[in-house]
């Protein structure tokens, strides 16, 4: 296998899982916002 | 003041911080308060920062002390304190970052989460005890005295050791420019995001509001995570290289400022109430500013490690 596969794997490998952490963080965060009482999308809910 | 005088300034906080840390957050427990979780969750976040110089000065300080003989220290001690110290500032650091994903998470509900505080409980009991140890095998690298009569030294991790991390970075050609790549995708990931959110503060794209960027945040801790990641196995690979250049320690302590600042972003109440339409206050805008520069003179002296500091 040549290096610029390798490197490509590897990269790729770790974008997808950033990718899902962010994804799932970011869900995470809406999902807790929408049961939060009164809450708005992106209204400020804290002062 | 040079490295090692920074290591004893600075290598008693992950250990006492994170106790500070772990007892408020249990006092805070104890009293039900979503103030004092806070206040708690963003003592990590600080400790987690100032870690960073703590690890760092550690390295330099055993580099500096490989260079004299005369010294007369047992490397086995230093490398067992060294290899310990690499569990330890990863377990810090990671408590930091759940504790700072707990912050951003509070300003947008209003309370903290009860997954989140858990695993903050777990991680610093764990980065508690992983740097109670390594400062105990510190201390026995000059302080034999502190050991009972007869008694071995305390062991250090037998799982990793920063040898193994050096062998896996320098004898593997792929995973050098894999770790290039991937830090160049995290300064922009990182970077997009504190532009586009400091820019806001700064009076630009008016119509949204501060909160409505502030979601995006995460997205810069996780680039950071993979430049700090990827930062730290060059570090460790080839200490030689960062230890005695000037460009590193400028790169190094810019960082530390834009992390406090990027702290700023979630943990204080100024940037949150930005409405749509809203001109953010002078402070406000002066922060935001200074996070922009300093972020550009982290990339600037990264990019001149081998020309400033003559490394490479």
């Amino acid at each position: 296998m040549s290096l610029a596969v390798a490197v490509s794997i590897v990269v790729v490998c770790v974008v997808v899982v950033v990718g899902v952490l962010g994804f799932v963080i970011d869900r995470h965060a809406e999902n807790l916002e929408r049961k939060a009482p009164g809450a708005s999308k992106d209204a400020p809910l804290h002062s | 003041m040079n490295a090692p005088h920074l290591h004893l300034i600075l290598n008693h906080v992950p250990t006492i911080g994170s106790a500070i840390a772990l007892g408020l957050l249990m006092v805070a427990l104890f009293r039900k308060s979503q103030e004092l979780t806070r206040v708690a969750l963003e003592v990590f976040c600080v400790i987690a920062l100032l870690t960073l110089p703590a690890f760092l000065s550690g390295v330099a300080s055993q580099e500096a002390l490989a260079k004299m003989p005369e010294a007369n220290v047992s490397i086995d001690a230093i490398t067992k304190h060294y290899d310990a110290a690499v569990v330890a500032f990863a377990f810090v650091l990671f408590t930091g970052a759940v504790s700072w994903l707990g912050l951003w998470q509070y300003r947008r509900v209003s309370r903290t989460s009860a997954i989140n505080v858990s695993l903050v409980v777990v991680l610093s009991v764990i980065a508690l005890a992983m740097s109670a140890g390594t400062a105990t095998m510190g201390g026995e690298i000059r302080h034999p005295e502190m050991m009972n009569p007869g008694a071995e030294p305390t062991a250090g991790p037998s799982w990793i050791s920063a040898a193994a991390i050096q062998g896996l970075v320098t004898d593997h050609t792929w995973l050098w420019p894999s770790l290039e790549a991937l830090h160049f995708i995290g300064l922009w990931l990182l970077f997009g995001v504190v532009l586009i959110v400091n820019l806001r503060m700064l009076g630009m794209m008016k119509a949204a509001s501060f909160p409505s960027l502030h979601r995006m945040l995460p997205w810069g801790l996780l680039g950071l995570s993979i430049n700090v990641i990827s930062g730290m196995m060059w570090v460790i690979a080839t200490p030689e290289q960062y230890m005695t250049n000037v460009s590193f320690f400028w790169k190094m302590g810019l960082l530390l400022l834009a992390g406090f600042q990027l702290l700023y972003l979630t943990t204080f109440d100024e940037p949150w109430n930005v409405g749509p339409g809203d001109e953010a206050p002078f402070k406000t805008k002066a922060v935001a500013a200074s996070g922009i520069l300093l972020w550009v003179c982290v990339m600037y002296f990264g990019r001149m490690l081998p020309f400033l500091g003559n490394a490479f």
